[in-house]
């Protein structure tokens, strides 16, 4: 079946706007915490993520259980995007790095926000495997340096979770013959349960990233 | 053609060889970061600030630059958390005003760099605009002379 056939509108999906639309009702769950978070989007209740199974850039099995014991952020995007997905990345590699930096402090204080160093990943999903072969995908997260992976598989694979979590995809003619990938561009925190607890939305900063983590990796 | 240079040696260089009609357009341009191509990537990214103080509203456009066979205007649509890239073939900034090329928006792809380019080479872009009584759609090239304008800066290639 042609690649443009599988990349429907993911109308069986579930709208990020809904879940962003309840989980507003629900954002004062974290009040109390040391801080409440500024910028993300908290679900009023965390959603377990479906079975599934990709490839990561090593070529191995990545599943639901890869995610389980520690923060991870997951960004749906490709590696011929120029713009947005290179961009995004690199702001959540620095803030990863700086939240390191802080829980480096932190080990050595009594300072309790800031997370413990490499308790955060950072997986781009590509949406475009007919271009993303594990090797590429290795060259190209390498690029951001550590606690970055990616992953992909086929488009039923990847469907399977962007179907569940709201995350939009679909290729697009480009000239004769080259595409793109229009795709969703939030950030979505999965805690270390395997399950959606927030989500930060477009445009990204950086310092939106450090703010909020510690506050959402601290709830359990 | 390609001077390595440190970035601290390197104010950007305004050429600005627009026509002698009358009120010629005064373009800027500032800011400028040009990315060098991820690695297994075809396409690098420019972003920079162009500022039209003129009377005159300019149209880019075409982008060229002697280090990339291709140079593509593209803009970046976020519209309600979903992000779709389109080719500009133009864009016009109107008179006393000015326009972003940022992550998000407008950005220039750098494709098909010469052989050897590589991060901290100075890299040109040069900026085709037309303005006045001359439409996109002239099809007399805004080479310098008195049919449009040119604008050359000149800046490290980064890494990001």
């Amino acid at each position: 079946m042609p690649y443009s056939n599988y990349l429907r509108i993911a109308a069986a999906a579930v709208p990020v706007a809904l879940v962003l639309g309840l989980a507003a009702s629900c954002h004062s769950n974290f009040e109390g915490a040391a801080g409440e978070p500024l910028h993300a989007t908290v679900l009023p209740e965390p959603l377990p993520l479906p079975a599934f199974t990709l490839n990561d850039e090593q070529n191995e099995p990545f599943t639901r259980e890869r995610l389980l014991g520690r923060t991870s952020l997951l960004f749906f995007g490709f590696t011929h995007c120029p713009d947005i997905c290179p961009a995004t990345l690199q702001q959540l590699a620095l803030a990863r790095k700086q939240l390191q930096e802080q829980g480096a402090e932190a080990s050595t204080t009594t300072d309790t926000a800031a997370p413990p160093p490499d308790a955060l990943t950072i997986i781009l999903i590509s949406v475009d495997p007919e271009r993303d072969t594990p090797e590429k995908l290795k060259a190209y997260v390498s690029h951001f340096g550590e606690g970055v992976v990616a992953a992909t598989g086929s488009l039923e694979s990847i469907r399977e979770i962007t179907s569940a979590l709201g995350v939009w995809f679909q290729k697009e003619p480009q000239g004769e013959d080259d595409y793109t990938v229009s795709h969703s561009t939030a950030v979505l925190v999965i805690g270390e349960d395997a399950t959606f607890r927030a989500v930060f939305s477009a445009p990204h900063r950086t310092e939106y990233f450090v703010h909020d983590l510690p506050l959402l990796m601290a709830t359990r | 053609m390609r001077t390595r240079r440190t970035a601290a040696l390197l104010p950007f260089l305004l050429v600005l060889a627009a026509c002698a009609r009358e009120d010629p357009p005064s373009l800027t341009a500032t800011e400028i970061t040009a990315y060098a191509p991820l690695p297994g990537q075809p396409a690098g990214v420019a972003y920079f600030s162009l500022t039209n103080s003129g009377a005159t509203a300019v149209t880019l456009r075409q982008v060229t630059s002697p280090e990339f066979a291709r140079v593509e205007m593209h803009t970046t649509l976020v519209d309600d958390g979903l992000a779709r890239m389109m080719a500009l073939d133009s864009l016009t900034i109107a008179e006393h005003s000015g326009i972003a090329f940022a992550p998000g928006g407008p950005h220039l792809m750098l494709m098909e760099a010469v052989d050897g380019l590589s991060v901290g080479d100075v890299v040109t872009l040069e900026f085709h605009f037309v303005y006045g009584e001359y439409a996109v759609d002239d099809k007399r090239q805004p080479d310098g002379t008195d049919e449009g304008g040119f604008l050359a800066v000149r800046a490290p290639l980064q890494s990001r």
